[in-house]
């Protein structure tokens, strides 16, 4: 087959070969293909999600001791900083929720857009809620005093 | 040259399109692929309702659940206490005129009280999961079982303080 189509293209198959030969040889299945996956070629663009998929994690790693120690620890500071971390983590978790089933093939691209819009009006409504319950009521922390000494 | 138009006429292409909206080589292979067996006509095949119970997805499934139970108690919280003509402590001393029952109130706390711990407990899990740790199904098993365990017990231990302090 290679012979056919000239001198040029027989090097250039003698090369895909022993590339192939090599690959088989030693594969370098530990080396991400990152090359292939994305489409960074100058004038296509995508978005790769791992820096934030990344901090996304570590986000919630920090607020591991945050949960216990607001158990411990009350008053309007641990309100203020469970509004801030909750609201961050709740905004990524809707937004993966919404990602994963308000999905184009399912409901069309129209109303899987509306949706992916929707997680920042949804977060919006939550921390203007969560600021109104802390400023102008009793805040989270008292709240849930009140509760459980029902 | 016809290079650089082509490079340009590209370029103008895809800056009209956000680059969210590009896809990469295997998600076009993908989406092109649910096109093909839509055309032809091909149902979804199940999955919720057929695949086997297992510790594995229901714990995820509960993790995801209770993120999304909390964050939604939240916001009609904050949404609804603000909305409404009705503030925290009379809506507190209503249910309290209401004279429930002890057990009543207990299982409410621990209703309350089990996604927090759970979804806490479970996150430490999941990170962990995301370094790779602990994935093997040995590990993955006992971690669901103890995540389980130490959940109930622990809401049980608030719950059951709470009711002494009463």
């Amino acid at each position: 087959l290679s012979m056919s189509l000239g001198a040029f293209t027989l090097r250039s198959a003698v090369r895909v070969n022993s590339a192939l030969l090599a690959s088989r040889v030693s594969p370098r299945i530990n080396v991400p293909l990152r090359a292939a996956t994305t489409l960074n070629d100058g004038a296509n663009k995508t978005h790769d999600h791992s820096p934030h998929f990344k901090f996304e994690r570590y986000f919630a790693a920090g607020m591991m001791p945050l949960i216990p120690a607001a158990y411990f620890v009350h008053g309007p500071v641990m309100d203020a900083a469970l509004t801030i971390a909750l609201t961050l983590h709740i905004h990524w978790g809707i937004q993966g929720v919404i990602a994963d089933y308000a999905r184009p093939f399912v409901i069309g691209d129209a109303a899987a857009k509306a949706a992916r819009a929707s997680a920042y009006l949804i977060t919006a409504l939550l921390l203007a809620g969560l600021l109104h319950f802390n400023t102008n009521d009793v805040g989270i922390t008292k709240a849930f005093e009140m509760v459980f000494s029902l | 040259r016809i290079a650089s138009r082509q490079i340009v006429s590209r370029t103008l292409c895809t800056s009209v399109r956000r680059t969210e909206e590009l896809k990469t080589p295997i998600q076009k292979l993908g989406w092109e692929y649910l096109m093909k067996q839509k055309s032809l006509g091909r149902p979804i095949s199940p999955h919720l309702q057929i695949y086997a119970p297992q510790w594995t997805w229901y714990v995820s499934g509960l993790h995801r659940i209770s993120g999304c139970v909390m964050g939604g108690a939240l916001l009609v919280g904050g949404v609804g206490f603000a909305v409404l003509p009705v503030d925290f402590t009379t809506f507190i001393e209503f249910v309290r005129g209401l004279n429930l029952p002890s057990v009543v109130t207990a299982l409410f706390k621990w209703i309350i009280a089990f996604p927090i711990i759970f979804h806490t407990i479970n996150g430490v899990r999941f990170l962990g999961f995301d370094l790779a740790k602990g994935t093997d199904l040995v590990s993955v098993y006992k971690g669901a079982y103890f995540v389980i365990g130490f959940s109930v017990l622990l809401a049980t231990l608030v719950v059951i303080r709470s009711q002494c302090n009463k």
